[in-house]
This record gives C-alpha cells, structure tokens and sequence, in this order.
C-alpha cells in the first residue's frame, strides 16, 4: 500500500474522483452520505439540479449492488443473506460529472443484462421517458427484486451510459457501468 | 376510523392520515430500501378507509422532494388504487402534487404523473418551502 500511494494520489486526481466507496453496501451508508455528497457538489458547482441527478443515479447504482451482487459478506443469521459488495464512484473529469460502479454477477445472468443495456442505450429521451412508465405499470421481472426501473431510470437521467463485462471466475463476472451527466 | 401516522425517516417520507386533519399528507423523501413495505400499510389503510362517510371528498397532498424508481413505480400503484375507488364509489379525490420549482425533477414526475390519471383530480402545486 505504501509504496502505492503515489499511484492512488495522482490516479484518483486525474480521474477527478470526488468519492469512492469499495465495500459492503448499505441503506444506512447512502442516508449518511446524501448530506455529505450533496453539500459537496453543490458547493463547488453551485447547482441544485445536478446535484439530484447525481444523487438519484447514486441511490439506483448502490440499491442495485445492495439486490443484486454476488459477491456478499457472510451472514451471521442465517435467515437473511449476507451484505452486498461493490464500488461506487462519483467523479467530475472533462466537464462533466459521472457516477460509476462495479459488482460481480453471475456469468449466465451477463446475457440478459447485457440485452437490457444495449436496448436502453439505443432509446431516445422520449423512448425512455414511455418505456420507464411501461415498465413502472408492470410486474417485475423474475429474479428482480426492486421494480428493475433502475437502470432505465440512471438511462434517463444520464446523458451517456457504459458498461463492460470481466470474466472473474468459471461463474462470475465483473459488471462495470458508468453514467455520465 | 383508525388514523395512520408514520414519521418521517432520512430516506421515507412523513404519512399523516386521519379524519381531523386536514386532508391526507405524503412529505419527504422516499428513496428506501423496500417501497413495496413501506408503502404495502399506506395502500391497506386507503383500501379500508376511501369513500367511507367522512372520506367522500378527499384530498391528499404530496410533497416529495426526492425519490427512488421503486418508489415511482409505488406511486402509480397508489393512483390506480385511487382511480378504482373512485370507479366503485363514486367519490371526490383530489391530489395536490406539490413542488418547489427550483427542483425540476419533482415538477417533471409530477407531470408525468399527472398523465396517468384520469378520474383524480391532480392538481401541480408549486409552492416555495418557508
């Protein structure tokens, strides 16, 4: 680590990273941080708009870790599962703000991901803004446990979307997906 | 008739339902974990209560700052539930969306709210907070 640090300091400067979180994730951890962040966007960028995009792309990004990763801590009650494990980052480079985050899924589920992203990426703002309603009137699919509304919703929001998959082990993959605004 | 009151926590909002006060209130911020649980005794509360005598002319005011896709998805929920009151009871219902217009996100869901609705009567309400 010590020897590292120099490459954290100027990597993390020149990615313009306002935050970043790498760890399990919690309900508790975004209601601590929404003051924090907010407080910080919006006094260096003194815009209120871009600050609640920010943080509703924020709270989809960590709620979807919280549902959906794979990589989890262990429980200590067996009834419930373990905490959700991820990273999420929240960055100003080039101009423009981008909130970001990666969380390992199971390989056989990349497909059917990977065919929700590329749909909504094609989608025009109005296309969007119908599909989310669409969505939002229906049941949620299988294996969803939030509406999976989240990603339409960051698509929405965002201006640009990406997002890339790494092959972690015989089953899990490293799913990758940034948001710029 | 039971009142619901629900205070308000950093990431759900403030539900005050009774008689007495004056009109049904929904405030604050709604972006927690499980919608569908918070919002599951809102709904069963509305489902026993709408249209009862003393509820024929209902109002209900929404002040929500912030809020999750889940919780968009609660709301249209919330909306079908009162245009089928409505439909089977033929009663009043009245929503007030209201907004501070400095905050777009909150003016535009509430227009694309108000595109859902047919027999409510959704009124947009921008409103500056003290």
């Amino acid at each position: 680590m010590h020897e590292n640090i120099m490459d954290y300091y100027s990597k993390t400067k020149q990615d313009g990273v306002i935050f970043c979180f790498h760890g399990p994730m919690t309900q508790g951890l975004l209601e601590t941080l929404e003051n924090t962040l907010k407080v910080r966007v919006e006094q260096e960028y003194h815009d209120v708009n871009t600050t609640g995009i920010i943080f509703s792309i924020f709270v989809e990004q960590v709620q979807n870790i919280i549902n959906y990763s794979q990589d989890r801590t262990t429980s200590t009650d067996p009834t419930k599962p373990g905490l959700g494990m991820g990273m999420v980052i929240i960055g100003h480079k080039n101009n423009r703000f981008y909130v970001s985050c990666a969380n390992l899924i199971k390989t056989i589920d990349m497909q059917r991901l990977e065919k929700k992203l590329v749909n909504i990426k094609e989608m025009s703002k109005e296309q969007l803004r119908t599909y989310f309603k669409e969505k939002s009137r229906s049941h949620p699919e299988e294996g969803s446990k939030g509406a999976g509304l989240g990603l339409i919703l960051m698509a929405r929001k965002g201006n640009q979307i990406d997002f890339s998959f790494t092959p972690i082990d015989s089953t899990h993959t490293l799913f990758f997906l940034q948001v710029g605004i | 008739m039971d009142d619901l009151i629900i205070e308000k926590t950093a990431s759900s909002p403030e539900i005050h339902f009774s008689q007495g006060h004056n009109g049904l209130l929904i405030k604050g911020k709604s972006y927690m974990e499980n919608s569908a649980q918070f919002y599951g005794p809102v709904f069963d509360w509305l489902e026993r209560h709408l249209c009862e005598d003393g509820l024929k002319n209902i109002e209900i005011n929404m002040e929500i700052i912030y809020f999750n896709s889940s919780s968009f998805k609660m709301f249209l929920n919330l909306f079908e539930l009162l245009e089928n009151a409505i439909t089977r009871n033929q009663c009043d219902i009245c929503v007030n969306w209201r907004y501070d217009p400095v905050n777009r996100m909150a003016m535009e869901y509430g227009e694309e709210l108000q595109e859902e609705v047919k027999l409510v009567k959704f009124n947009l309400v921008p409103h500056t907070p003290a």
